[in-house]
């Protein structure tokens, strides 16, 4: 009897170690008291072996089969013998087929052949026969090769899924390192808040943490300064990281793109996917240079929209000067 | 002293689970790989010994005369309770094995030459297979060819040829290709060896 779907998704979870352990204890008990659905288990277990195998699991699936299922090693020997069986039938289908369509061309041939030979023409017959061996030759030789194309293709299929696990993985670490830089920011921001609520008349530049400077910027210009004269950042020996601030009026964009570069210069940093905060003016955008991407000179802060296909637009930018003492 | 397992409770255990021998023999089969599996899904790191202890305790209770309405259930509750067992003082390395990443540890196991274990792993296959007699050899091909599209029809087919319900027949592929990866396990850890 074939096991209901439901009772599949069911020893799927089981094999997957997703089932709670009242489900659990339940179905080991049926299944020690019913050959019947000890043998549905082993069904669905080989069913779930040879999917993974063949690279049809869902990645969701996938990820668990190969969380959970592939720690124990027996039932990683399990999967290795799939794998060598399934090659195995592989081989002898193809090679089936390869018989039959071979056998196929051949007895067509042959009778070809034979007509020619019995034919008044002999010479002519004996030139097809030669032509028709050598048909066969070369057409069951096409039907290896392409046998062993489509195998290779499969193996591109499955080493780009392996990629595109990878790709998914990545984007999961710059996602958690993003969110780390976010944190970073927003502890700096705090302690300076605290820091100037204690010493009301700590310098900005880094009279408190001479490691960090900061500086807050809106579209061409310091905010509160004169937008004839730059803004000016001053960078001692011992500061390691720049804090920017970016104000901006208006945000079209759930994500933006910063550079930053020496006027006349190539870029020496950027951040991608930044979120806007939402401020009183409008939105800031916080983020933090290592120190030593600044040389003396002008610089000019870029701020881009990232749209739907990943392109980015200009939204704002500023100028300031970088001295260093 | 620690209880042993002696041929008469043996015996015994043949006994009753089918007056036939014959019979017995097969039923006592089945449940050994019914423990076996169900060691290795609640990820058990030695399946057999485990398999063991359970008929051991089982044979036992028998041998002393007790007397068991659900014989699958029992063995179930027996089973639990020495996986349950097994997981004492074993926690230290169960939390170690789930912290540890199984697609690395598949990866260490492959690092050597994974071509030529996968190649020897075939000849292995190969091998076995030649040891299964013909029938058995068309019939687990067949039942396993991956055409999904007419594979009900196709196993229906076989079913009708060999004259066996479809159940039937699934079970005998199943058995066949446990009997079959046993048998490259062993050929394949031998072939490792030398």
């Amino acid at each position: 009897m074939e096991p209901t779907s439901n009772s599949k998704r069911m020893i799927r979870r089981y094999l997957l170690g997703e089932l709670p352990e009242a489900e659990r204890a339940a179905l080991e008990e049926k299944y020690f008291t019913d050959q019947v659905v000890f043998e549905q288990v082993v069904q669905t277990e080989n069913e779930l072996v040879d999917s993974y195998v063949r690279g049809r699991l869902a990645p969701r699936e996938r990820a668990q089969f190969e969380r959970h299922y592939l720690a124990h090693p027996e039932r990683r020997e399990r999967m290795r013998f799939a794998k060598s069986f399934l090659t195995k039938l592989d081989q002898t289908e193809t090679a089936k087929a390869v018989a039959g369509e071979s056998s196929t061309i051949a007895k067509s041939w042959l009778r070809r052949l034979f007509a020619s030979i019995s034919s008044p023409g002999f010479s002519l017959g004996f030139s097809m026969a030669l032509a028709a061996v050598l048909l066969i030759l070369g057409g069951s030789w096409l039907l290896f090769e392409n046998h062993r194309l489509r195998r290779r293709l499969a193996e591109t299929g499955e080493t780009q899924a392996s990629y595109a696990r990878r790709e998914r993985e990545l984007e999961r670490q710059i996602a958690d390192e993003r969110k780390r830089a976010d944190q970073l920011a927003d502890e700096v921001e705090r302690m300076r808040a605290q820091s100037q609520t204690a010493s009301p008349g700590a310098n900005r530049s880094g009279n408190v943490f001479p490691e960090l400077v900061a500086m807050d910027l809106t579209s061409n210009g310091i905010r509160g300064g004169n937008a004839e004269k730059p803004p000016t950042l001053i960078i001692r020996r011992e500061t390691k990281r720049v804090r920017l601030r970016f104000n901006v009026e208006a945000h079209d964009y759930s994500r933006y793109r910063m550079g930053l570069r020496p006027v006349g210069g190539k870029e020496v940093w950027s951040r991608q996917g930044l979120a806007p905060k939402p401020s009183p003016e409008g939105a800031s955008f916080v983020v933090i240079v290592p120190a030593e991407k600044f040389a003396a000179g002008d610089y000019i802060l870029t701020l881009g929209g990232e749209n739907d296909t990943g392109a980015v637009v200009d939204v704002s930018k500023s100028f300031f000067r970088v001295i260093k003492k | 002293m620690a209880w042993v397992l002696t041929e008469e409770a043996f015996s015994k255990l043949l006994e009753f689970l089918d007056p036939d021998r014959e019979r017995a023999g097969e039923k006592y089969e089945d449940l050994r790989r019914t423990l076996v599996r169900f060691f290795e899904w609640r990820g058990t790191p030695a399946p057999e010994e485990h398999v063991d202890e359970t008929l051991n305790r089982v044979a036992r209770r028998l041998d002393e005369g007790q007397v068991i309405s659900n014989f699958g259930g029992y063995c179930y509750g027996v089973a639990r309770l020495v996986f349950m067992e097994s997981l004492k003082g074993r926690e230290r390395e169960i939390i170690s094995l789930e912290d540890a990443d199984p697609r690395a540890l598949v990866a260490a196991e492959d690092a050597g030459d994974a071509a030529a274990e996968e190649e020897r792993r075939l000849e292995c296959l190969e091998e076995c297979l030649r040891k299964l007699p013909n029938e058995s050899q068309e019939l687990i091909m067949e039942y396993y060819q991956d055409e999904r599209r007419d594979k009900i029809d196709r196993r229906k087919a076989l079913a009708e040829r060999l004259g066996i319900p479809r159940l039937a027949l699934g079970n005998r592929a199943q058995r066949l290709r446990d009997k079959l990866a046993q048998c490259v396990k062993s050929c394949f850890t031998k072939k490792k060896a030398t």
